[in-house]
């Protein structure tokens, strides 16, 4: 079964490995940084020539996961993540695109387990492959 | 043709970070990731849970560990993968800590983790930087 009506609840059976759900455009913007150095200081991975820390990719691969996911169950629990970060610099403006599939799904001790994947790619060049593990709720 | 192989430094120990935790931050994390569920900024909904209290995003201790690493490696940055497992819940208010050891040189393989300053771990996994390559 595939996830049809936009404002029902995402539910276990929903998810089909190998389906995408969606892509989403961000761009690391002077907003997004701004809100970087509030949680984590100016400190923080940033310098004079604009490089951008990685954890923003980070933080907008959780940001694409929640826009394109939803709306999920209470009471869904974040299990493990996998991030898998390419070489080299980010800048601040650059847009990147983040797609949504289901990498998998299992049943265990009465437990659905979803394996959600984003990656990121700018320019032709993939900067992260995030596998999101949830126990989902419903 | 030679050939240049540009390896990235190992040191033993990660650059070790702190992060105070607390309901600002806490917030601005969340307008960040648009993750805005109550059972990180509510206290009246979080006192119904099993948590008691507000709890911290778990990709909060993970970017502070991804914060870490890049502190340690500096620019250009190296690939990396990062497999981790989010093993304790951390109430807002906590002040954390991200470091991590080198285990295997030969694969950069190191044990990372989260930890509040009691020692409780919140997130462990291993981190494995990619060495990258290049010709002239």
């Amino acid at each position: 079964m595939t996830h049809t009506i936009d404002d029902a609840v995402w539910t276990y059976e929903d998810f089909q490995p190998g389906e995408t759900y969606g892509s989403v455009e961000l761009k690391l913007d002077e907003t997004r940084l701004a809100l970087w150095k509030e949680v984590y200081g100016d400190e923080a991975r940033i310098d004079q020539t604009g490089r951008v820390p990685r954890g923003l990719l980070v933080a907008g691969m959780m940001e694409t996961y929640l826009r394109v996911v939803s709306p999920r169950p209470p009471g869904n629990i974040h299990a493990s993540q996998k991030l898998m970060l390419g070489s080299g610099s980010l800048k601040v403006g650059d847009t990147v695109t983040a797609t949504v599939t289901c990498l998998d799904k299992i049943r265990r001790k009465d437990r659905g387990w979803v394996t959600i994947g984003v990656v990121m790619n700018s320019n032709g060049h993939e900067l992260l492959r995030g596998e999101i593990r949830t126990v989902w709720a419903r | 043709m030679t050939q240049t192989i540009q390896k990235t430094v190992l040191p033993p120990e990660l650059v070790t970070r702190e992060l105070k935790t607390g309901p600002v931050s806490t917030r601005k994390y969340a307008e960040l990731t648009t993750d805005f569920n109550p059972i990180h900024m509510d206290p009246v909904f979080a006192a119904g849970t099993s948590f008691g209290q507000p709890i911290i995003h778990g990709t909060m201790g993970l970017n502070l560990l991804v914060d870490t690493i890049e502190a340690t490696f500096g620019d250009p940055a190296p690939g990396l993968e990062i497999d981790v497992r989010f093993i304790r819940p951390v109430p807002v208010g906590t002040t954390i800590r991200a470091g991590g050891s080198l285990r295997k040189a030969s694969t950069g393989t190191y044990d990372v983790f989260v930890e509040t300053a009691a020692g409780e771990r919140a997130v462990e996994g291993t981190l494995r930087v990619v060495t990258t390559s290049a010709s002239s």
